[in-house]
């Protein structure tokens, strides 16, 4: 009998740890939203301004031609690991997830560039979540490239890997 | 002191440090839950709606699992909550690993700590048979309040 396990017992536990959170979010300082909303990106030539003060995003071959250009910087939004793996030759490392208003490698870009700013693909949100916060910092030339790291592997352009 | 009192000492030791662990990045998670969620959302593994309901919960499971398995109350079921977390967690890094994700495991609440990998498949192997050990063998041996 004693080895029984009590199930009842389990989902008082799982209900109370499950109300707990949402009663501790919703009242913390630091509490986040209940369901992530997605951010909206609307796909422009470049040049143009978005609607709705939506990110800006372009595909592969806007970005291609930015690159070619030399017209564009380059900046990859994951951690520093998968930068070291792999990144697009010339671009530079800003993890979205370490990002400060000091940050150093952002303090030497003009204003006035024009900012790709890139992830793994299509899936990840990282670069949208930087595009947001550097666009707070003044800089209005700012790109999402939606295919990301993944379509610029498969389209065998150039790329570069180590920490630079 | 007899054999079995020893074991039963050592089976109550490891529940205690694998309700510690528990308890420590849960907490560690609770601290950062914007940085969690983002650590969850590196797996891909969750449609983006549910990432932030997930962050917010499971840490809270953690914590309340972990602090009470380390007081000794119903140290079965806590240490079955704490199996099934393991279970799911190990499935994610394993399916990362898989998918040659090179990412933080997002264990204790932080995107620049320990990397998945075959080492934390072991680390997350190791405490499931810890929490396995305290549902077989769930003695009242170091609790701090009686079972009821």
């Amino acid at each position: 009998m004693k080895n029984k396990i009590n199930f009842k017992a389990i989902l008082g536990i799982l209900i109370s740890s499950i109300l707990l959170g949402i009663l501790y979010n919703t009242f913390s300082s630091d509490g986040i939203d209940f369901i992530r909303k997605e951010i909206k990106i609307d796909f422009v030539e470049i040049g143009e301004t978005s609607k709705n003060e939506n990110l800006k995003g372009i595909n592969i071959s806007q970005t291609l031609d930015l690159y070619n250009k030399k017209s564009a910087i380059f900046i990859d939004a994951r951690d520093q690991w998968e930068f070291s793996d792999a990144h697009i030759l010339g671009a530079v490392n800003i993890p979205e997830f370490s990002f400060s208003k000091d940050d150093s490698t952002l303090s030497d870009i003009s204003k006035s560039s024009i900012l790709v700013i890139y992830c793994d693909g299509d899936d990840c949100d990282t670069s949208k979540r930087l595009a947001k916060q550097i666009s707070d910092f003044g800089y209005e030339n700012i790109y999402v490239f939606l295919g990301g790291m993944k379509s610029w592997i498969e389209a065998e352009l150039p790329i570069c890997k180590g920490k630079k | 002191m007899t054999k079995e009192k020893i074991i039963n000492y050592l089976i109550a030791l490891t529940r205690i440090y694998l309700a510690l662990y528990f308890i420590l990045s849960g907490l560690a998670k609770i601290n950062n839950l914007e940085i969690f969620t983002y650590s969850i959302e590196n797996y891909r593994l969750f449609p983006i709606e549910f990432i932030n309901i997930l962050a917010i919960t499971i840490p809270w499971i953690e914590v309340i699992s972990g602090t009470l398995l380390l007081l000794g109350i119903f140290i079965k079921e806590n240490a079955l909550i704490i199996a099934s977390l393991l279970m799911v967690f190990t499935f994610a890094v394993i399916s990362a690993v898989l998918r040659n994700l090179d990412i933080d495991c997002g264990c204790q609440g932080t995107l620049d700590g320990q990397k998945v990998g075959m080492l934390k498949i072991i680390e997350n192997i190791s405490l499931f048979i810890v929490a396995i050990l305290s549902i077989r063998f769930p003695k009242q041996v170091l609790t701090f309040i009686k079972q009821f």
